[in-house]
């Protein structure tokens, strides 16, 4: 009994170690690697969640890459943010900042639970110091552990087809060609907006847009909030909290608020997010705006919205 | 409770521990704590269901005492038809109902007859299928007078949930598990090690090859329109590896698991596609559930010494009754009919038990014969397979629609991942090499020196670890 008690020990023992440095030389060859390059150069780049993804047809923008990736929580763009503005000549990076990516439910839903482990950390793991490991590791232990196989497994493919960009090859984003047309039947059916009772910003999602901030300043890449064209039933209910983080978390950062942007409802894929055919006049719209000196403006929320209004007329 | 969980991971070295430190103590101690483990690994899939277990065995305990006790005929085939009735009905109930209920609906339909038969909402209690047919087996041998009841109630519950064999089998005889059952277990090194050593290669096959190949094969069969022919016949090929190292690979985690405990399981799996006919193939899978109806079906149907008529009759009912125990769905019930037809020119020829040993039980390589009749036994039953997994019979026409058109001839439009083939050449070197063992990994490296073997061990817990396939839980867990 003792005799296999004390081999088990030893194996496992043997096993730990070797998965262990293993691990950590996979992921400091991924980090360290020159897989970050970007297809060409790009002035601007879009950061965020499903929002942006759909709105931003980088194809009709000029110099401009969409990395938009839906259901992707602050905490994890960080990451992303982090390898390709600090191996790529960049100018301005818009970052999604919308009503649904405030609040704190969306640090616990869409950080930690297995499914959002499972497809954001195989993509950002390794970039991850001790200090963000341990948050993951306090708040899903278990999910960590599991997690840690698909990733290796991801890098390993990634490293063994010697592919040169991690960007495209691991699905970092891009632009969303939806053709969803829900909008019509979805406001047919009944749609309460909730009242807020008590609301709660996001702690550990917040934290990471502030870093993901400093880390632009650092490398002299302008930041810009952005909003994009959400149809006017989608539930805003917290705006006042969303304004009023803006005015006192974020006033150094120009927020271009496109909540107003005049489109049919034919250009919805649902309430939040457009289609193609939205997509298509926003972006035109967007890359007007860009050629017209937007970023260059001193006030671009009032240049935005006097385009939408010349627009609406229209 | 999976057993490729984190869960399992720690579930089963506190178990193995706790059970051998009371080794010292009575037999009863050992297996009053397997019984109360057992509990606690089925109640970590739904609670609820425990109870349904328990009320099963207490059920047959009971009946099978009354019926050994019974002082005429009369009042033996009461208690034994009882208990036949009760678990037959809690099957049919929530395995079966609604399989009928909408088949009638629909049959009904088609003569112009309208029907709405009440459908119940109702998960299956895991594992149901096997425990169930424990007890059938031992009612049906104790009526038959083939053993005696057992009256110790911890002895009885214990053989019917043991937790290796709780969930997805194999099905176990009370005359190969109760006297083990029965016996004060004493730690043997080597059983021990040959059951780690089983657990090893049972998590390999399950999260390497099954749980990769189901990648593959869930995107073929979910969405067959998307790809050309010849990806959809990689998709089958790789359905048949995926099931094959999925269920074997649970069975040897199970058996390897109850060695550890000193208690040896019956064997499930004895290398199938090596098999050089369908009537191999059928001694060599699922051995547990064949020999089941092999014994308490086909036998006392008439078996094989009735006339030629009866025995291709009583084939087809075991098939189709063993394609409709796997699950309510008219595509299992195909399958076995498909499977049954197979089988029909070796029983028509008179050849079904040829090939009674491993294929080259005393050479390297098979000849060119057996190679070509290996390759069209793999063949036949992985087109089976479409059937098995297929989730309705239209569909399953659909993909073998597919599978023969001329874009078979084309190059596959979606490819497996790079890694999948390497490991698949593994995975088989590695099953012809132990083809005489209880298991791929049985004997091998045991001449090799102990370091060179733990490079071995080491190499493959690394591939278990880092190129495991997305978790998928095991398919026989919804029989």
């Amino acid at each position: 009994m003792k005799k296999i008690l004390l081999k088990i020990g030893l194996f496992i023992g043997f096993i730990l170690i070797i998965l262990t440095v293993g691990i950590a030389l996979l992921y400091n060859k991924i980090d360290h690697g020159d897989y970050y390059k970007l297809n060409k150069k790009y002035d601007n780049l879009v950061f965020g969640h499903s929002h942006t993804e759909c709105a931003f047809n980088d194809s009709l923008i000029n110099n401009t890459l969409n990395l938009s990736n839906s259901g992707e929580n602050y905490f994890y763009t960080y990451f992303k943010v982090k390898k390709v503005v600090e191996n790529n000549k960049v100018k301005n990076v818009f970052i999604s900042f919308t009503n649904n990516y405030i609040e704190f439910s969306s640090d616990t839903v869409e950080i930690w639970k297995d499914r959002y482990l499972d497809k954001w950390f195989t993509k950002y793991g390794a970039y991850m110091n001790h200090e963000d490991v341990s948050f993951l590791l306090k708040n899903n232990p278990r999910g960590l552990l599991n997690v840690q196989s698909i990733t290796s497994k991801k890098y390993l493919t990634f490293l063994l087809k010697s592919k040169k960009s991690i960007i495209e090859d691991l699905s970092w984003g891009a632009f969303r060609y939806s053709e969803r047309a829900k909008l019509d039947s979805l406001l047919k059916t009944k749609h309460v907006k909730t009242k807020i009772t008590s609301f709660s910003y996001s702690k550990d999602g917040l934290d990471y847009l502030d870093k993901t901030i400093k880390l632009c300043r650092e490398n002299k890449v302008n930041v810009y909030f952005v909003r994009s064209p959400v149809h006017s039933s989608w539930d805003r209910n917290n705006e006042p909290y969303l304004q009023k983080l803006l005015r006192d978390r974020y006033k150094q950062i120009p927020f271009l608020d496109f909540y107003n942007f005049p489109l049919p409802n034919s250009d919805y894929g649902d309430r939040s997010h457009l289609n193609y055919l939205g997509a298509k006049k926003f972006s035109l719209f967007f890359n007007n705006l860009l050629e017209n000196g937007l970023l260059k403006k001193d006030n671009p929320q009032e240049f935005i919205n006097q385009e939408m209004n010349k627009k609406a007329i229209l | 409770m999976l057993f490729n969980s984190l869960g399992y991971l720690f579930f089963l070295p506190i178990v193995f521990l706790i059970y051998w430190f009371l080794n010292n103590k009575k037999l009863q101690y050992q297996n009053i704590f397997l019984l109360i483990v057992s509990y606690y690994f089925y109640s970590c899939w739904d609670w609820r269901f425990l109870f349904l277990l328990i009320f099963s065995t207490a059920l047959d305990y009971f009946t099978a005492i009354k019926m050994f006790e019974s002082k005429t005929d009369k009042m033996k085939k009461v208690w034994f038809w009882l208990s036949i009735f009760i678990n037959l009905g809690f099957l049919g109930v929530f395995k079966y109902y609604n399989f009928f209920a909408d088949s009638f609906t629909e049959a009904l339909s088609n003569i112009g007859l309208q029907a709405n038969f009440w459908t119940i909402q109702v998960i299956l209690p895991i594992g149901i299928s096997f425990y169930t047919f424990h007890g059938l087996s031992y009612v049906i041998d104790i009526y038959k007078g083939r053993i005696t009841p057992e009256r110790n109630v911890v002895s009885y519950s214990l053989f019917v949930s043991y937790f290796p064999l709780l969930v997805a089998g194999p099905i176990e005889r009370a005359t190969h598990l109760l006297p083990q059952i029965k016996k004060k277990r004493v730690f043997n090194y080597a059983q021990a090690v040959d059951g780690l050593r089983q657990i090893l290669w049972g998590l390999f096959k399950k999260m390497v090859i099954a749980d990769n190949c189901a990648e593959f094969a869930n995107l073929m069969f979910n969405k067959p329109d998307s790809f050309n022919g010849s990806s959809l016949f990689l998709g089958a090929i790789f359905f048949a590896f995926q099931i094959y190292g999925d269920f074997s690979g649970y069975s040897d985690i199970a058996l390897g698991t109850s060695k550890l405990f000193g208690i040896d399981l019956l064997k499930n799996f004895n290398y199938p596609y090596f098999s050089r006919d369908i009537a191999e193939f059928w001694r060599r899978w699922h051995i547990s559930l064949s020999s089941w109806f092999r014994d308490y079906l086909y036998i006392p149907l008439g078996g094989s010494k009735a006339s030629m008529m009866v025995k291709i009759r009583n084939t087809f009912i075991i098939f189709i009754v063993s394609g409709f125990w796997h699950g309510a769905n008219w595509t299992f019930i195909f399958w076995g009919l498909l499977n049954a037809l197979f089988i029909m020119p070796s029983i028509l020829l008179k050849t079904n038990r040829n090939n009674l040993e491993i294929v080259a039980q005393n050479s390297w390589f098979p000849t060119i014969k057996e190679g070509f009749q290996m390759l069209l036994t793999f063949g036949l039953t992985t087109f089976a397979w479409i059937f098995f997994r297929a989730k309705s019979l239209t569909e399953a026409f659909h993909y073998i629609d597919r599978i023969f058109s001329f874009s078979t001839l084309s190059m596959p439009s979606k490819r497996p991942s790079f890694f999948i083939i390497p490991l698949l050449l593994f995975f088989i070197f590695i099953e012809w090499l132990g083809r005489r063992n209880d298991f791929g990994l049985q004997k091998l490296g045991l001449k090799w020196h102990q370091s060179l073997r733990w490079v071995f061990y080491i190499l493959l817990v690394l591939i278990i670890v880092l190129l495991t396939g997305k978790e998928q839980e095991f398919i026989y867990f919804q029989f």
